[in-house]
């Protein structure tokens, strides 16, 4: 027989008498150990033992049945209460006369044992178990129905409100940390007391309501409070069970009331041929005409309370818009929008008259259906509202769902015509075009493609961005449409493009000009000596290209306001990612008929930088910005809603253009090598040391009278500049901060960045003193760089390129090229940074060509650093022009030919140029 | 009678002394009893251990003493006769069960401090600690709905999300009847 004691620990005691062992938990009872199992109030809330129960058990168990009973009745009402420091929420027990008499009476039955832990008070034991029923198997019986109230993880005005509601219906009933519970506690008790101690009084009215059950319809008579028609009962539980319920909850007589009530509204119904019994009015049953009728005529002019079918109301009807779209040759749209519910359309004339209702409702795909109010309106300022075509943001509007969604209303089905179709596909279906024959550089296949879809997009109008990863041409394309356009439409027909990009990328934007495309017309609108006002507007007209840096367009954007142009080109548009500056506001005043963007990084996984850059590419495409925060960042970000995501993909898809180096389309296309000239700018402390050193340098190479003195003077000068442009530390040796110093650093930082994960870098110095940047260059990009230099021993060496070959190795290392040594094999590395120029491209080549071996399966991309405006831009240059005359002079692998320059040319090499260097502006 | 005896008679309606009381138990919150074969419980929550256990000094279990009474009421606000009972049983029932409690306190003072709480005893002092009676039938179920108390409460004033606090609530409440 199974025996079962409370413990004040909040725990039973389950054992036999008889010597059964029903577990391995010990407890004294009544001065002897038995052995047998605890129960937690949990487990004691489910728990279904299948032997024989002893007086003691029967007691405790039939205070778990009282329990039951109360909480099916909702005997309980919502606490908080703060223990140990912690707050909880429960469900309390509401104790009236019945049930307190219930416990009594259990007690008093109940076998003393039951006390032991409680000095014999049985009355005390059953009502310390009772509530913890209670709370327990209402909880298990929410969790069980799956409600769910609240939150788990609150936040805004409603925080302790929320967390207090979860813990209700939650499993647990601790309340998280954070919200301040006292002040809800307080108000939750305040409120639960008054409930309980006052019963209103207030007389009872009627009135009706609709019930759907088994697909039928009755029209029920219910009784309402007067004072809060939320308080209603039906009248047949008046019939059927008595007053008592309706006692419960106001202190009237139900009976009269109902009398009265009824006895004022019968005959009105009656003559509308709804007749309800006169001696117990309960229900009418609605065939299909008097439901109609009912809902159409009586229901609009009744003064009493109507209640539809919560079914109806719960989910009301949504107003579905269904888009047919055509190309046309005028707008590039024509939009047909209609509206419906389920299979019934909805025209202006019904909207309206639904709106005009109390309850809107329509009879649709076989059944009655409530219409919130606010749906109809919204419907209606629709059709107002709405565009009947337009360009292709608005295609694309239209057809997302965006222009719906702003309205509160839902997308139905989209038809579009064929062109139309194919347009907002995916997989644009655009034409590549080949390389323009004013280019001097042939295109590969992916970069005709990307031609291609500039061409079309910007024939169109439509503001794009072209995404493609760091090094496969974005430039390139770019210009190749300025080109193909004005061979097309003729260089007048076209106004100027301004494009606009980094400082440091400017003078690269030139070069590449006048490398790919020397025909175009370019004008660098830099440097403290740039032009302004009319001069400028006239130089500009006269250009096909005008490049500017952010910063200088801020400043002068009233003067580049004055030209209307024909595009905007923002480069390394992430840099405009937040639409507050006063660097965004200046651009947003440009006029440009139309935009295009460049960045390398994949921008529709920066929800922020992707509004910001639409909204300058193609304004009103993703909507104010607060309501793409709540339709697309909260849901992405907050709830990883992949719906969400796919949605805002879908939008975005026909004005990104992305392709990734290891894209089959790409990859199979590329060189093995590519070689990328990267301009950088010095900073003014930079340009500062910079001149100082020409300074005491120059004098001193030019007292020279022979050939071998001079030849060292110069090398020692160039080589003093050299460290110069590499970073001011190792000039100085002062041990100051590494950040911000060096423009070129800055840009190498850059450019790591974009290598992808996944592929490796190598970048090669003249200098062992890089050494004191390589901390700060691993600090900088967050991952592991290492040095192999000559001060290494033979087994560091060999430790270090080991590593350097294994996927979870360091991502960059950086080479001594006089320490690099010959033979070194470096295949893991596809990306080679030349931080500092040997000149002789011999001994580059070597460099290079150990990251380009046998075993690289990757395409490899070269990249030398050139700080323009210094003698590293000129010595290029010169390198470039006068390629066979060097290769002659240069036997072997030293640079020292330089020294033997004359001194004119040596003087042009090492003159700084004024724009050489960062101005400070303030944005 | 002495004046704890008197006190405890206080708002008997009327007394039929012919009535037998058999059986009577006054333990720690309980009082049982029999009555013409029918049981009689009563029932109140105790004084504190700790208030007993702060007045050791002042208990006296031989007489009914009114500064006893006193001290309880107004130094520590818990009243030596309770101000409710838990009452189950017949209403006559229930008079005659006081009657015979008052006569009891007359006889031993100790009977009342013992249904108090103060002394209390392990259950190891009763004849036989295992065996109970038969357990009484549970109240009907009330016919009313299960979201009548939220009803009852009404609106609250307290904000959530949805609404007011009382409309979220009713939805669980709803679920308790299923």
């Amino acid at each position: 027989m199974l025996e079962l004691v409370w413990h004040p620990e909040a725990v039973a005691f389950a054992f036999a008498r008889d010597g059964a062992i029903l577990g391995d938990d010990e407890l004294d009872v009544l001065d002897n150990t038995y052995r047998g199992r605890f129960l937690s109030v949990d487990e004691l809330a489910a728990w279904a033992p299948d032997q024989p129960l002893a007086d003691s058990a029967s007691a405790l168990l039939h205070v778990r049945e009282l329990a039951r009973r109360a909480v099916s009745e909702g005997l309980v009402f919502p606490q908080l209460a703060e223990i140990g420091g912690e707050w909880h929420a429960f469900w309390g027990a509401t104790l009236e006369a019945k049930v307190e008499q219930a416990l009594t009476a259990i007690a008093a039955a109940a076998p003393p044992v039951i006390a032991d832990y409680f000095h014999g008070d049985r009355v005390a034991t059953v009502n310390d178990l009772y509530p913890r029923l209670v709370d327990r198997i209402a909880r298990d019986r929410l969790v069980a129905a799956g409600v769910r109230l609240g939150s788990a993880r609150p936040f805004g005005r409603h925080r302790a409100v929320d967390a207090f509601l979860h813990g209700l219906t939650s499993p647990e009933p601790e309340l998280p940390h954070g919200p301040s519970y006292a002040a809800l506690e307080r108000n939750v008790t305040r409120w639960v007391d008054r409930g309980f101690a006052r019963l209103t009084r207030a007389p009872w009215g009627v009135g009706l309501h609709l019930d759907e059950r088994d697909g039928r319809l009755f029209l029920q008579l219910w009784l309402h409070a007067s004072d809060d028609a939320s308080v209603a009962l039906p009248a047949s539980l008046l019939w059927d069970a008595g007053p008592d319920a309706f006692r419960f909850l106001r202190d009237a007589d139900p009976y009269d009331d109902l009398r009265e009530a009824f006895a004022r509204i019968r005959p009105e119904l009656a003559e509308r041929g709804f007749a309800f019994d006169g001696e117990e009015p309960r229900e009418l049953e609605l065939d299909a005409e008097d439901a109609e009728y009912f809902l159409r005529r009586v229901l609009p002019a009744l003064s009493m309370p109507v209640v539809l079918p919560t079914s109806w109301t719960q989910r009301p009807a949504r107003i579905r818009a269904d888009l047919t779209a055509r190309a046309t040759t005028g707008a590039l749209a024509h939009f047909d929008w209609r509206l419906r519910v389920g299979d019934l359309g909805l025209d202006e004339e019904e909207l309206r008259r639904l709106a005009s209702e109390r309850a809107p409702l329509v009879h649709a795909e076989g059944r009655w259906q409530a219409l919130r109010r606010d749906d109809v309106e919204r419907a209606l300022r629709f059709l107002e509202l709405k565009t009947s075509g337009g360009g292709m943001v608005d295609l694309v509007r239209a057809a997302s769902g965006i222009a719906i969604d702003e309205f509160g209303l839902e997308l139905g089905e989209v038809s579009l015509d064929e062109r139309l179709a194919g347009m907002l596909d995916g997989d644009a279906k655009f034409k590549p075009l080949p390389t323009p024959p004013g280019m001097e550089h042939q295109l590969y296949t992916f970069q005709e493609a990307g031609h291609g879809w500039l061409r079309l997009l910007g024939d169109l109008g439509i503001g794009c961005v072209l995404a493609d990863d760091m090094g496969l041409g974005k430039t390139v394309q770019a210009i190749a449409m300025l080109v193909s356009e004005r061979e097309q439409c003729g260089r007048d027909a076209l106004g100027p493009t301004l494009v606009v990009c980094p400082m440091s990328v400017a003078r690269q934007w030139l070069h590449e000009v006048e490398r790919f495309a020397p025909g175009l017309r370019v004008h660098l609108h830099h440097g403290g000596a740039r032009l302004i006002g009319d001069a400028f507007v006239e130089r500009a007209h006269d250009s096909d290209l005008v490049i500017t840096s952010y910063d200088i367009a801020t400043r002068d954007v009233e003067t580049l306001q004055r030209v209307q142009w024909d595009r905007l080109l923002l480069d390394e548009a992430q840099d405009v990612k937040n639409p507050q500056t006063r660097r965004a506001r200046s651009l947003r005043l440009l006029r440009a008929r139309r935009r295009v963007a460049m960045t390398g990084t994949p921008i529709e996984n920066h929800l922020g930088e992707l509004w910001a850059i639409m909204d300058l590419l193609n304004p009103g495409l993703l909507g104010a910005r607060e309501w793409f925060h709540r339709a697309f960042v909260e849901p992405i970000q907050l709830d990883d809603d992949p719906h969400a995501l796919e949605r805002l993909r879908a939008i975005v898809r026909p004005f990104i253009l992305r392709r990734q180096k290891n894209d089959p389309e790409v990859e199979l296309d590329l060189p093995p090598i590519t070689t990328i000239k990267d301009y950088c700018l010095l900073t003014t402390e930079q340009a500062v040391l910079y001149q100082q050193v020409v300074d005491s340098w120059l004098p001193r190479v030019e007292a020279h009278e022979d050939r071998f003195g001079r030849r060292g003077a110069v090398l020692a000068m160039l080589g003093q500049l050299k460290q110069v442009c590499n970073h001011p530390e190792m000039v100085l040796h002062e041990g100051g901060p590494i950040e911000g110093r060096s423009g070129k650093l800055e840009r190498l930082i850059d450019l790591l960045r974009q290598v992808p994960a996944g592929d490796k870098a190598l970048v090669f110095t003249q200098y062992t003193s890089f050494l004191g940047l390589v901390d700060h260059l691993a600090e900088r990009l967050g991952k592991p760089v290492e040095f192999f230099h000559g001060g290494l021993s033979a087994g560091q060496r060999e430790e270090l390129l080991t590593a350097f070959a294994t996927p979870d190795g360091p991502a960059v290392l950086v080479v001594s090229l006089r320490a690099g040594g010959r033979g070194l094999n470096l295949p893991a590395a596809n990306h080679v940074f030349h931080f500092d120029r040997w000149w002789n491209p011999a001994v580059e080549q070597q460099a290079t060509d150990r990251a380009h071996r046998l075993g690289q399966e990757k395409p490899v991309w070269v990249h030398s650093l050139i700080t323009t405006g210094t003698l590293e831009e000129r010595i290029d240059q010169l390198l470039e022009s006068k390629r066979e005359l060097v290769e002659k002079v240069m036997a072997g692998t030293s640079d020292d030919w330089l020294g033997d320059l004359d001194l004119g040319a040596i003087r042009a090499a090492v003159a700084l140029a004024p724009d050489a260097y960062e101005q400070e502006v303030l944005v | 009678m002495g004046p704890w005896a008197r006190a405890w008679l206080t708002g008997v309606r009327h007394l039929k002394v012919s009535d037998t009381v058999s059986a009577l138990r006054i333990e720690p919150s309980l009082i049982t009893a029999i009555v013409n074969d029918r049981p009689v419980s009563l029932s109140a929550p105790p004084i504190p251990a700790g208030v007993w256990a702060a007045i050791e000094g002042h208990v006296t279990t031989d007489r009914q003493s009114e500064q006893l009474a006193q001290l309880l009421e107004h130094t520590w606000e818990e009243p030596l006769l309770p101000p409710e009972l838990v009452r189950v049983g017949a209403e006559d029932d229930v008079a005659a069960v006081v009657r015979a409690v008052a006569e009891e306190i007359d006889r031993d003072p100790s009977a009342l401090l013992r249904f108090r709480g103060y002394d209390a005893r392990s259950a190891a002092d009763h004849d036989d600690a295992w065996r109970g009676g038969d357990l009484p039938p549970l109240p009907p179920p009330a016919r009313r709905p299960p979201d009548s108390v939220p009803k009852r409460f009404g609106t609250s004033g307290i904000r959530t999300a949805d609404g007011d606090l009382v409309e979220t609530l009713i939805h669980a409440y709803r679920a308790f009847g299923d």
